[in-house]
């Protein structure tokens, strides 16, 4: 009798939780159709209104977008928008910048900002189908593809045409950036950042050397590998002499395969082509190479590993995080003898040295970035109600001057200046001050190389100090465009297996190169290295990214 | 008739059982994604059925053996030694006559439990680093070589887990002190009388009283042999000790959650549960058979 009871209310509250949930998601699909239905409504009103608007003031407005001028609407209306947070340890609130706020004032929309803490809230975002209705730098590419294929996103190509001269002049201009933005059924369904900059994107790292110890020391900057050796072990040698301190550090890397802070630089030094992000390269004749494994690194390892085994770089290294990184290198008084930076912090104890001659034939080199065109910065999801407006928007912020300020600081704070020639002055700052100005790479901007052509930068701004090493230092040296990979669209299958393939592949070579680095072994253990990563799939992960580039290029 | 005559006992009784229905129940129907290729616009329901080839994928990949293995060890050994610490502890202080001794070392081995894993991985980096950490620092005082624990693969499941004993001895004794102070004094009273010693007393009168808890938190903690925690081996992982320290749970986030494979992931993680309720069942069978103590 008890048990039946039992059993019976048991299977009752099943049944009712099964009938809860189910209602559940049955209730949130109801509610999304009449959403939808409602906004069909709504468009169609607004765009009835819209019309009527411009029969009575004479101007061209499509659903409260404004062809021409400023403001953008013809009434005040709100985006939500899905941006990436910010570094709030020096970075103001996306609503609190001063660009933002100047933004919306001259174009008449009032942003609402949603926030997306990393990768993790991105994919409930596009799991949960729960989107803002426009987002900056939000999404990979996988994930824009799936919810273009469920109709989740406009795509923009109409609109371009229609609402924004900015970005049609681009792509008509920019035969590479067009084919990198459109996706294989034609569209474009999200814009990128465009920062065609040679102060960025020319170089990755700077190679820094302490200037003041090499001159104490009496000795020239070097210009060889093994020079370079000898100012190392020089600084070693006098710790404690000077202005070298007793617990110097002569080389500090951020383990090795890092691209901010990493040593591939030191592998270019022996000709070994390498590229930011430490995946593959071009060969001069379009094959897709993957270098880590290729016999020139023997050499380079080789000389790395010395560094390590005579104290010349810490083996905490193959440890360090970014924030130990940034301890030791911007630490006053200099404890670092050498290191690899964006920024030259202190250009008055540091220099920029050109990538070494390792005295093996080959051309030294040194990293460039792809980050000329960074994808998917700008969507437009199919739950926004004013499409032309946002393309308006995303118009307004492609425009030279609010690129330029959304990068630099805005006019009114002072970062940056127009000049009447039309050129701008970069006065620069510490990034913790631009950031309480302006949100720097977290939005769409279109900075052309026509425009990168026209900023001045102050000498002594972080940026002058890079410009100025990217000219005189390490032009030369810079490995070229053609020679780097692009973020070539791939299938959603493709993208699954090359991720998967390549994080065996990393994993394998850091493990492996960490381990010579801590105990030798490097040209004994090579051929078994080599192996050991064709069969973690190196080949087939090569073949798919040479299938899709040579697809690519003949688009 | 009993539901009516003890309905006060139902009502109590509605809360845990709708949390359960709503939070551990409910969610369940998400388990059909381990057979689908998930597409997030075509819905649960709408997306293709793959049958077992998210399982497959796991099975055949590089690093299955790799990761089930490192698995396996990591949570034995933190089992292992996790396990009788606590216990050994709550006996221990029970005889302290000191009552204000017996708290002041309580509150001491609890603390470390409100520390957050990311301080705890912290201090293990600065406490360990190789060229100005502690430890190395006494090394070489002592003329011994220094070691990049860190990066060291022998002593990642050394760092790992005692780090856990040192974090959660104080906080898992609290059960068996409850335990101990449940016993009838007369007990110890009587035992005393007969001339008993403290080990005795311990061996004749703690432990069987704390068996049915002692066997109880192990049967459940063999359902976690497949779970290791997700935060503090993610923390602690770099590529020097990836080899024994890329966990089920690692590597799920890293190719599940980071590239957005909710199949694969989902796939993983149902078989990481299907383990874990094979080893309890099988645990509490072993139990019933020895001990006559089981959960259920």
């Amino acid at each position: 009798m008890k048990k039946n009871y039992l059993k019976k209310a048991l299977s009752v509250f099943i049944a009712s939780a099964v009938a809860v949930s189910l209602c559940g998601c049955s209730s949130g699909k109801g509610s999304e159709q009449t959403t939808a239905a409602q906004t069909e409504e709504k468009t169609t009103a607004a765009v009835s209104q819209a019309g009527t608007d411009a029969q009575e003031t004479g101007q061209d407005v499509v659903n409260h977008a404004v062809r021409e001028g400023f403001p953008i609407t013809d009434e005040e209306i709100t985006l939500v928008v899905g941006v990436p947070a910010v570094n709030a340890a020096y970075e103001a609130k996306w609503e609190d910048y001063t660009w933002i706020k100047e933004l919306e004032q001259t174009t008449g929309v009032k942003l609402e900002f949603r926030v997306y803490n990393g990768g993790e809230d991105v994919s409930l975002m596009f799991a949960s189908r729960d989107y803002p209705d426009i987002s900056f730098k939000v999404g990979s590419t996988k994930q824009i593809q799936d919810a273009a294929l469920g109709g989740d996103i406009y795509p923009l190509n109409d609109l371009i045409d229609e609402w924004s001269p900015n970005w049609k002049k681009l792509f008509s201009e920019n035969d590479m950036a067009r084919r990198l933005v459109t996706f294989d059924d034609g569209n474009i369904y999200s814009l990128p950042q465009i920062r065609d900059e040679p102060s960025n994107s020319d170089l990755r790292d700077q190679w820094l050397i302490n200037k003041v110890w090499l001159d104490e020391l009496g000795l020239d900057v070097p210009t060889t590998t093994e020079e370079y050796y000898n100012a190392l072990k020089a600084f070693k040698d006098n710790a404690g002499r000077g202005s070298i301190p007793e617990n110097v550090i002569p080389l500090y890397i951020v383990r090795i395969f890092q691209n901010v802070g990493g040593a591939m630089d030191i592998f270019g030094s022996f000709g070994v082509r390498t590229c930011a992000n430490g995946t593959v390269t071009v060969s001069d004749d379009g094959k897709i190479e993957y270098n880590y494994a290729s016999d020139d690194m023997v050499e380079p390892l080789l000389y790395l590993r010395r560094l390590f085994e005579e104290g010349l770089i810490p083996y905490d290294c193959l440890t360090a995080s970014g924030e130990n990184y940034t301890t030791m290198t911007l630490s006053e008084p200099a404890v670092v003898g050498s290191y690899f930076a964006y920024h030259n912090a202190h250009p008055d104890v540091y220099t920029a040295i050109p990538p070494l001659d390792s005295g093996n034939g080959k051309k030294p080199m040194i990293r460039s970035q792809t980050n000329w065109i960074v994808q998917n910065c700008f969507t437009i999801y199919s739950n926004c109600k004013y499409p032309e407006v946002a393309m308006r928007l995303a118009d307004t912020i492609a425009d030279p001057d609010w690129s330029v300020q959304s990068l630099y600081g805005t006019f009114s704070d002072g970062y940056t200046v127009k000049n009447d020639d039309g050129t701008y002055l970069i006065i620069g700052a510490e990034d913790e001050k631009v950031g309480q100005s302006a949100p720097v790479v977290r939005v769409p901007q279109l900075l052309s190389r026509e425009t990168a052509d026209k900023l001045i930068y102050d000498e002594n701004s972080n940026q002058g100090v890079r410009a100025a090493a990217v000219k005189n230092v390490y032009k030369d040296y810079s490995i070229p465009k053609k020679n780097l990979y692009l973020d070539i669209q791939l299938t959603t299958e493709q993208t699954d297996r090359v991720s998967e393939l390549l994080k065996d592949l990393n994993d394998c070579r850091n493990t492996t190169v960490d381990n010579w680095m801590l105990n030798g072994g490097i040209e004994e253990g090579w051929d078994d290295y080599v192996s050991q990563m064709k069969n973690l799939g190196l080949e087939e992960y090569l073949s798919i990214l040479q299938e899709a580039y040579d697809d690519f290029n003949s688009k | 008739m009993q539901l009516k005559r003890h309905w006060q006992l139902y009502v109590f009784l509605i809360p845990a059982v709708v949390s359960m229905a709503v939070f551990h129940y409910g969610p369940m129907y998400g388990l059909i994604l381990a057979f689908k290729d998930y597409k997030p616009y075509l819905g649960y329901l709408g997306s293709p059925w793959v049958g077992f080839k998210n399982f497959m994928r796991f099975f055949q990949s590089n690093r299955f053996t790799q990761v089930m293995s490192n698995t396996m060890i990591l949570s034995a050994y933190s089992m292992i030694a996790s396990f009788p610490l606590p216990i050994v502890l709550a006996v221990c202080l029970n005889y302290v006559p000191s009552v204000r001794l017996k708290k002041t070392v309580q509150n001491i081995t609890y603390a470390p439990h409100f520390v957050s894993t990311v301080v705890v991985v912290s201090m293990l980096n600065i406490f360990f680093a190789r060229d100005y950490g502690l430890v190395n620092n006494i090394r070489e005082m002592l003329g011994l070589e220094r070691i990049l624990y860190m990066g060291s693969t022998t002593a990642f499941r050394h760092l790992y887990v005692w780090s856990g004993v040192w974090q959660g001895v104080g906080w898992s004794s609290v059960i068996y002190f409850s335990s101990l102070s449940a016993i009838d004094e007369t007990l110890h009273d009587v035992a005393q009388v007969d001339g008993a010693s403290i080990i005795q007393r311990i061996r004749y009168i703690d432990l069987p009283m704390l068996k049915p808890t002692i066997v109880t938190l192990l049967i459940l903690r063999t359902g976690d042999l497949l779970s290791v925690g997700f935060d503090k081996v993610y923390l602690m992982q770099n590529s020097l000790n990836s080899p024994v320290s890329e966990v089920i749970s690692t590597y799920t986030y890293s190719m599940g959650i980071g590239s957005q494979q909710y199949g694969y992931s989902v796939a993983i993680g149902m078989f990481e549960s299907v383990v874990n309720l094979i080893m309890v069942l099988t645990v509490n069978q072993i139990s019933k058979k020895l001990s006559e103590t089981s959960v259920w």
